[in-house]
């Protein structure tokens, strides 16, 4: 049972492709390595940007065909059953320093 | 040399003041707490900077050594608030950062409590009590540079996703650029120290150094604080930024 929205999105695409729980991990990290995330820290609509416009690429270069309708289906059932996820808290570094400086 | 020193000090001070009422004030709108942590640091810095370059101005030999020691204490007390502002930001619940914020505030509190005990407060290398507080005083700005430095990194990604406003992965770097300033700052102080306790001409060095890292200080905090029109736009510009869902 998935625990983060880290797992979760782990979950689903082990689920929907070849890959292993190793791979699938791994790959997800380098996605959100490449995105300037932290895979525990991580909000859906973070996570459904880089399953748009990174995990397509990564997941093509491991082979997996059909990548972007992987990604849809994976970003659909993580939005279905995210709200028993504890997301990323309110208060990120991001809206910190987006106040300091009254933006 | 010397009066434009104390001059760039009251500027700065000044300046720390303005910037602690518009996070206080922000504090008062929001409820939120890095504010106010922050705010409560700028406001004892400022207070610190103003007080203590005061009475060259005022044709006094010294600060009151009561005064001084209030002075000394009220700064020791505030970077405090400084240091649990970087760990709740950056750290939360991280066991080194608490780690790290406990050992500066022992630093400080301890060499403020030697000097308080001792023959009171010295700008000496001579002084231990005055090294231990320096140590406890520098840790944060190092800190704060490190962090800031590693957070823009990771914004700077976000940015090119739509993920980061890129003035606030900016605010990042200027912040981080603060933390350098601010341990060049703290470096210059010790040569300063140095120079008390041995009449070298590293002296004059260290006040130039200190005079320049103040002024470049304030330069990126009013950027980041009360950043211009112009640097918001040129800032925007830089960052071509694909439509994102991040609004849905």
């Amino acid at each position: 049972m998935a625990t983060d929205l880290f797992d979760l999105a782990a979950e689903r695409l082990e689920a929907h492709t070849d890959m292993d729980r190793l791979a699938t991990r791994g790959t997800l990290r380098i996605a959100l390595k490449e995105a300037g995330l932290d895979p525990h820290n991580l909000a859906v609509p973070q996570l459904r940007v880089v399953f748009e416009k990174l995990m397509p690429r990564e997941l093509e270069a491991r082979g997996v065909g059909g990548a972007a309708a992987v990604c849809r289906t994976v970003m659909d059932e993580i939005a279905g059953s995210a709200g028993a996820i504890e997301s990323r808290p309110s208060t990120s570094p991001d809206d910190i320093f987006k106040r300091l400086g009254g933006r | 040399m010397e009066t434009s020193a104390h001059l760039t000090s009251i500027a700065a001070g000044a300046f720390y003041l303005i910037a602690s009422v518009r996070l206080l004030s922000l504090h008062r709108r929001t409820g939120e707490r890095p504010e106010l942590l922050l705010g409560i640091y700028f406001g004892v810095s400022g207070q610190w900077y103003v007080i203590y370059n005061l009475p060259y101005f005022l044709g006094l030999e010294e600060l009151p050594p009561l005064i001084e020691s209030g002075v000394e204490w009220i700064f020791a007390v505030g970077v405090v608030p400084y240091l649990l502002f970087i760990r709740s930001v950056f750290r939360p619940g991280s066991a080194w950062a608490t780690a790290l914020l406990i050992a500066s505030s022992l630093f400080l509190l301890g060499g403020s409590m030697a000097a308080s005990l001792g023959g009171g407060f010295s700008n000496s290398a001579d002084d231990p009590a005055y090294l231990v507080e320096w140590v406890g005083y520098t840790l944060p700005c190092v800190w704060m540079c490190g962090e800031g430095a590693i957070a823009h990194a990771a914004a700077k990604r976000r940015a090119r996703i739509g993920l980061c406003d890129p003035i606030v992965a900016n605010r990042y770097l200027l912040f981080a650029c603060f933390g350098f300033f601010q341990s060049a700052a703290s470096a210059a102080d010790l040569g300063w120290a140095f120079g008390n306790s041995s009449a070298n001409a590293s002296s004059a060095l260290a006040l130039g150094l200190l005079g320049g890292t103040e002024i470049a200080s304030v330069a990126v905090l009013w950027l980041a604080f009360f950043p211009p029109r112009c640097f918001a736009n040129w800032i925007d510009r830089r960052s071509a930024i694909p439509p994102t869902p991040w609004g849905e």
